[in-house]
């Protein structure tokens, strides 16, 4: 489902954020719960949304970490948040405070990196 | 109808922030702490609200989409505002008029929402490095 997915801003933060379900770890942390075990890829979901023929990921840091892990796309926990007007209206700001288009964008960088 | 007018708009996307939002408020005085990224390089400021009468945040999941839609990296003032209204009812009378209550709203993505009801607000000026 998320093959060729793409994302919605163009950096991110190396820290979840101190409100969601990683508060206090970071992306590296996470990743390497994932590869130790202690966490399961289905512990760590990806909300993503489909507009106009385009995938797009809700979840940077998340999708990073399950990245680092190695865990392929095929296998992450995938959930279609298209349509929740909550989830939409957050995508909607990512891209246009990203100036994407609602293409997104493959990659992404830390921030603070070049 | 509760309408909204743009007051700011954060520097850069708060997607590219590095150490989320640091809320402080020793009473009277409230400010909010972001960072963010431009070209590479990070960078912190903040929002002071005077004369603070009430403030709350909600965290991300719990936020509805006018919410998000209204204040999405950018703080807003609320007019004909429930919280206002509230805030006013339950006021003696005779102090109705003493505060100047207005209602302020700004979405941090990842965070959620801030609302302060305050006389009004500033931007602090802009340093270099993450909050953290």
């Amino acid at each position: 489902m998320l093959d060729g997915a793409n994302f919605a801003q163009k950096t991110f933060g190396k820290n979840f954020s101190s409100a969601g379900k990683f508060a206090g770890q970071s992306v590296d942390d996470v990743a390497a719960a994932l590869r130790s075990g202690s966490l399961k890829t289905s512990d760590v979901p990806i909300d993503y949304i489909t507009r106009n023929g385009n995938t797009l990921i809700l979840n940077t840091r998340s999708s990073q970490a399950l990245t680092q892990a190695g865990i392929p796309r095929s296998q992450w926990n995938a959930i279609n948040r298209t349509g929740n007007a909550a989830f939409e209206a957050r995508l909607t700001g990512q891209l246009g405070r990203n100036k994407l288009t609602e293409t997104g964008i493959s990659t992404v960088r830390q921030s603070g990196g070049n | 109808m509760q309408t909204t007018s743009e007051c700011f708009t954060l520097p850069e996307p708060s997607t590219s922030s590095v150490s989320g939002v640091r809320l402080e408020f020793p009473g009277g005085v409230l400010r909010l702490y972001f960072d963010y990224d431009r070209d590479g390089v990070i960078y912190n400021s903040g929002l002071l609200f005077k004369n603070v009468r009430a403030h709350r945040h909600t965290a991300e999941l719990h936020c509805v989409a006018w919410q998000i839609e209204k204040s999405y990296d950018r703080l807003v003032k609320i007019t004909d505002s429930k919280l206002v209204e509230e805030l006013l009812e339950s006021t003696v009378e005779d102090q109705r008029s003493s505060w100047v209550l207005n209602h302020y709203m700004i979405y941090f993505d990842s965070d959620g929402c801030y609302e302060v009801v305050a006389e009004d607000w500033k931007v602090l000026p802009e340093n270099q490095g993450s909050l953290n």
